[in-house]
């Protein structure tokens, strides 16, 4: 292990003599500050602009440098270190990966160190938090119908279906919410608007009151009913016959209070981290038998699959399925071969759970996501003694 | 108690007796992606490099000295034979300690400055932080490079990134020395200078085993050499055994006048000699080279000066 510690700390000290450490660290800490300034053209595009470049930057750009760096840099370290005895091969194996983690980590403190200082900047410095779950009521006609936890509810406007979420009182603020929802198309021609629903809020059914809505994202909208401080209720009813709308019962949050984003921005970078040791783990396992080249681009296959992949599979035949189930009430049609490909693209877990980083694009608190970063820190760590193990057998001519 | 004597003597005995480095019909094969063969580097190899012995591997570009080494050191394993050092398989942990590797490719890290790699090598090799700072300056002194110590490598030249590899080399105070090549790159001094480190580790006991493919390198150090092509080994002895030559006497005079010589050329002459060559010697470029260079007091060769 002192051996291991030993030739991380000679890489660092490597990497950080090098002409264009300095430039880097500093380019890391400037990115986001300089490009939110030049990019955005009012107060609300600065404040998306510097959210979503680090958040863009902590799940593209980090696992991708790891692609490229664990390539290379193994190749660099090793390629100086091999003849040094007697050090083992797969100390320096390991030293190397300790000190490509120890880069990534540093990397992501500097671009999350200026995002912050950008949000500060603009006066965007605090982030959404909100409620916990609420009761989901789903009426059709007189009969109402209590939503399971975690259980998804399609909405069809020619069915007369509404959502209805009960709130616990929290305060006597004016009532502000976020509802993400999901869309299938029924058919009937072509969707008509980006939000294919109303809100309504109020203290009971007979007395609501429409929420004006704004699109935050993709399948995402907020609302803000003013006048209505300490509305316990937040209906929503779909408006648009050709889409279904999806909704979980947690997807209806109302904001109680902000906080600053300095904790959400930690838990993105240990979500983005653990992607990128896992991408890096994975280059320089292939690295450990074979050229830098052909690392790389493993690396970039494992980056592809695991962020467009499920992404893509949710957007075209899961949905297509999930629409058939909640309103043709029939089983998918599809043939063997093709729907175990796409039952195992749609299993495949994404790189970054997409959840908390959308939340932070938009405005809202992330919380959890550590057992997800934590899995995929441990499948990393899983593959680096067996790459070291490989690179030690291996012959180097 | 007898039968105690006797083992723990023969146990001695034969631990004495263990070669350094033995290489043993080794064949080595390099091939393309399909697993075909590509080229023989090395075939049916077998030399044995006593203890405290200098081993000269003599070859042309291409004749497997290096792949030899590879495997001495576990970079490579052969496709048929056995190699052990010092007893020991190459690649063990055990085998890695007893060796010292000085690969023909500088491997040193080019930011760190000539102090902090002799001391990164010096903790990987075990010693203490105290003794890898004490053994570094130590080595930064004996091979020249004080003035460098705290530049760093990359700024180096060739010369003195050898002078820094072999003290890397030298940190972990290993039992076997192989020496790809030591002088490629050094300046004539330098060379001289390797030359003389070479032969204070033999008085060591060390065991070292050198190629080079300029001859004259290892003339004076070797006490056999081997030589090579194709992987195969051609011919392999003492210096005495390989270059001695019994037709031919030379003779050299000191303070001899031309009067002398033609008396002593005559009195051949009449014994029925042959005499083709009679003239005072000319010093080779080398000598007259350190001769110059090493009184005006520049680089590194400050030392004894050979001459014939």
């Amino acid at each position: 292990m002192n051996r291991v510690l030993t030739i991380t700390r000679a890489a660092l000290a490597e990497t950080f003599r090098s002409p264009t450490a300095l430039l880097s660290a500093l380019g890391l800490l400037a990115l986001v500050p300089v490009l939110t300034f030049l990019g955005g053209q009012d107060e609300g595009a600065r404040v998306w602009l510097s959210r979503t470049l680090l958040v863009e930057g902590l799940r593209l750009a980090l696992p991708l440098g790891a692609c490229l760096g664990g390539a290379w840099l193994l190749r660099v370290t090793m390629k100086r270190g091999w003849a040094t005895l007697p050090a083992r091969r797969g100390e320096w194996f390991a030293g190397a990966a300790l000190a490509g983690i120890a880069l990534m980590t540093l990397a992501a403190a500097f671009l999350a160190a200026g995002a912050l200082a950008a949000a500060t900047l603009i006066g965007s410095s605090a982030l959404a938090v909100q409620t916990a779950t609420p009761k989901v009521l789903r009426s059709h006609g007189q009969r109402p119908v209590t939503a399971g936890p975690g259980q998804r509810m399609w909405l069809a406007t020619k069915a007369n279906e509404r959502l209805v979420f009960e709130f616990a009182k929290e305060s006597s603020r004016e009532v502000e919410g976020v509802i993400a929802f999901e869309m299938a198309l029924t058919g009937d021609g072509a969707p008509g608007r980006d939000i294919p629903f109303t809100v309504q809020v109020g203290d009971s059914l007979d007395d609501l009151v429409d929420a004006p809505l704004h699109a935050e994202a993709r399948k995402r909208a907020s609302f803000i009913a003013r006048g209505r401080a300490g509305a316990t209720m937040v209906v929503l009813t779909p408006r648009d016959p050709a889409v279904l709308v999806g909704v979980y019962p947690d997807s209806c949050r109302l904001v109680i209070h902000r906080e600053h984003p300095a904790l959400s921005a930690l838990w993105l970078a240990l979500q983005g981290l653990a992607a990128g040791a896992l991408c890096l783990a994975l280059v320089m396992f292939v690295r450990a038998r074979s050229t830098a080249p052909t690392a790389a681009l493993a690396g970039l296959l494992l980056f592809s699959a695991l962020t467009l992949l499920p992404g893509m599979s949710g957007a075209g035949s899961t949905m297509f399925r999930d629409k058939q189930a909640a309103f043709e009430r029939t089983q998918a049609k599809e043939t063997g071969g093709k729907k175990l490909l796409v039952s195992f693209i749609a299993a495949l877990p994404p790189l970054c759970p997409a959840e908390g980083f959308e939340a932070y694009i938009d405005g809202r608190t992330v919380e959890g996501g550590l057992i997800d970063a934590l899995w995929r820190a441990l499948a990393a760590l899983a593959l680096l003694p067996l790459g070291a193990l490989i690179f030690a057998r291996r012959q180097i001519n | 108690m007898t039968f105690v004597i006797f083992v723990l003597l023969f146990g001695c005995a034969r631990g004495s007796n263990l070669p350094a480095v033995e290489l043993n019909e080794l064949v080595k094969d390099f091939r393309d992606f399909f697993g075909r063969r590509r080229v023989r580097a090395l075939d049916g190899l077998s030399i044995s490099v006593n203890p405290g012995e200098v081993f000269g591997l003599l070859g042309p570009n291409g004749s497997g000295k290096t792949t030899a080494f590879k495997i001495c050191v576990g970079l490579l394993r052969p496709d048929k034979g056995d190699a052990t050092v010092n007893g020991h398989k190459p690649g063990t942990l055990a085998a890695r300690r007893a060796t010292g590797f000085l690969p023909e490719e500088s491997t040193l890290l080019p930011f760190l400055n000539a102090r902090e790699t002799l001391r990164l090598h010096g903790a990987l090799a075990g010693l203490t932080r105290a003794d890898a700072r004490k053994r570094a300056d130590e080595l930064i002194e004996r091979v020249g490079l004080t003035d460098a110590a705290t530049r760093r490598v990359k700024g180096f030249s060739k010369g003195m990134q050898r002078r820094l590899g072999i003290a890397s080399v030298l940190i972990g105070d290993p039992d076997v020395f192989i020496l790809d090549e030591p002088t490629s790159g050094l300046d004539p001094l330098g060379a001289r200078d390797m030359k003389e480190l070479i032969a204070e580790l033999r008085k060591k006991g060390k065991s070292i085993l050198i190629s080079s493919h300029l001859l004259g390198e290892l003339e004076n150090v070797c006490d056999r050499v081997a030589f090579l092509m194709h992987g195969k080994l051609l011919k392999q002895g003492t210096l005495e055994e390989l270059l001695r030559r019994h037709d031919v006497h030379e003779m050299h005079f000191k303070g001899a006048r031309p009067d002398d010589v033609a008396a002593l050329e005559a009195l051949a002459r009449e014994r029925g000699l042959d005499v083709p060559r009679s003239a005072a010697p000319l010093r080779s470029l080398e000598a007259f080279y350190i001769e110059t260079l090493g009184k005006s007091g520049s680089g590194a060769g400050s030392g004894p000066e050979k001459h014939n």
